[in-house]
């Protein structure tokens, strides 16, 4: 991987963010991995690995590296993340909710821990119902697709090897979506 | 095509001068070497021939040119894997159309999907085909371990066999086991060091990587195999054996056979050894310690 970053890297035409995705791609970046990328130019990282303790890792290595960010794709951890000195969230969720992930972004940022409180409530919602649905590993991309088109934003389809939810899972989300009027925005 | 597929299907290795240059020579040699070995297909473009490091135009460049050198001699396999629906049909059809034989699809490989949800793609994606499809089973690459009721829906959609790299026997005699009343439904090993178990416990052949160097080994191994001449299988596995314990056993990445196989391929004269990225090609001491191995191998 470090081998195909310093042929990969210099012969890109824009500025490059590492993204470690490891249940997709078989590869869990280790730290000097992520290390070489910001040597050769990389401008951050996000760490899609679920795993807190390597998110933490990855902001304690590069806290003196201040244009180097450190993004989780774990979106409930956005609190965890700003707090100790991340910045920011790519969080599918903000498709659906954006002002939600806003918000929750800029109360980590003022420290106002009541407000998080309150807000991570909101997205622990999302997981227990929009992202929950079925068993398969794709049910939140799913999930997502289906309640933007719920809510009027765009259509449905997903892309195969997956397909999207029709028939009960897809009333399950309509309802989710329904007791969200309100709630969520 | 006859059905069902079977013997020594070498998985064949794409000859590169660079990441966007086919070694024409190179490849117009290689073939020439496994047909005269007495192969009995090639399958281009699986794991072993590198695809999914290749951009779609070399990968059709390489499908014609294989095609046309072997002319119809044995038939000519093309592995359509992608991760994206209609660049596996794009790849198929170009197949068909050149005068490709078959198409070997293994999951996609991005994102995380299920048996049903495999089920489901199968199901979309052979009626599709313009080709007769062979299934691939390739668990450490692709994270999808296909079940055998997978298998019977493949089957029973038409697909014509299925290659197993998963390494484990006893799946490889599972479906040997399930399928042994479909004669024309080839199991085909991956691993080929089990061709012998394979084509005596009932299976039809293997893809293996090893007859890219020596197709005449493999082949014999073969026809050891069907005739159950157990003292030429002992003396012709020490051989494959000895591969394995050189050639394909020069440093520790997980690519180190196909690193070995095409750095072997440039030390017996037949091709450039240029691996495509991510992976890097055998340099200074890992090189020498396979000219070295090739140059014990005058037997061969």
């Amino acid at each position: 991987m470090r081998e195909n970053l310093e042929n990969l890297i210099p012969r890109l035409p824009l500025p490059m963010l590492l993204y470690n995705i490891p249940s997709y791609t078989k590869l869990h970046m280790a730290i000097k991995t992520v290390r070489t990328a910001r040597d050769l130019g990389a401008i951050g990282i996000k760490d899609s690995s679920g795993d807190l303790l390597y998110l933490f890792m990855l902001i304690e290595e590069f806290k003196d590296a201040t244009e180097f960010s450190i993004l989780t794709g774990t979106e409930l951890f956005m609190p965890e993340t700003i707090l100790q000195g991340g910045h920011g969230a790519i969080g599918g969720g903000a498709n659906m909710y954006p002002r939600i992930f806003v918000d929750l972004y800029n109360a980590s940022v003022a420290r106002d821990f009541e407000r998080i409180t309150f807000l991570r409530e909101k997205v622990m919602r999302l997981y227990d119902t929009i992202y929950s649905v079925g068993t398969s590993s794709s049910r939140f991309t799913k999930g997502i697709n289906c309640a933007l088109s719920v809510m009027g934003i765009c259509n449905d389809y997903v892309a195969f090897p997956l397909r999207r939810f029709e028939g009960e899972d897809k009333k399950k989300i309509e309802q989710y979506i329904l007791e969200f009027n309100g709630i969520m925005n | 095509m006859k059905l069902p597929l079977k013997g020594i299907i070498p998985p064949v290795i794409t000859p590169l001068i660079d990441n966007t240059t086919i070694d024409v020579q190179g490849l117009e040699n290689l073939i020439e070497h496994m047909i005269s070995g007495g192969v009995h297909g090639l399958f281009i473009l699986g794991t072993t021939g590198e695809a999914p490091s290749l951009n779609c135009k070399l990968r059709k460049d390489f499908i014609k040119r294989t095609c046309d050198l072997v002319n119809h001699k044995i038939p000519v396999l093309v592995g359509i894997t992608d991760t994206s629906f209609e660049g596996s049909l794009e790849i198929a059809e170009y197949s068909q159309s050149v005068g490709a034989d078959a198409v070997v699809v293994a999951p996609p490989y991005y994102i995380p999907i299920s048996q049903s949800e495999m089920m489901d793609y199968l199901e979309n994606l052979i009626p599709r085909l313009p080709l007769p499809l062979m299934l691939y089973n390739m668990p450490s690459y692709t994270k999808l371990h296909l079940a055998i009721k997978t298998v019977i829906a493949a089957k029973e959609l038409g697909a014509i066999g299925i290659k197993d790299s998963s390494g484990d026997m006893l799946y490889l005699f599972s479906l040997i086991e399930e399928f042994k009343n479909s004669p024309e439904f080839s199991i085909i090993t991956g691993t080929e060091l089990f061709i012998p178990e394979t084509i005596m416990q009932g299976g039809h052949g293997a893809i293996a990587g090893g007859a890219n160097m020596f197709p005449r080994l493999f082949v014999d191994l073969y026809d050891a195999s069907v005739a159950k001449d157990f003292e030429k299988i002992a003396f012709l596995r020490n051989k494959v054996m000895r591969l394995y314990n050189t050639i394909y056993s020069v440093g520790k990445s997980t690519s180190r056979y196909l690193k070995g196989t095409k750095c072997a391929l440039a030390a017996l004269g037949i091709c450039n050894e240029y691996v495509a990225f991510p992976l890097r090609k055998f340099e200074g001491e890992d090189k020498l310690k396979i000219e070295y191995y090739i140059s014990e191998m005058k037997d061969y």
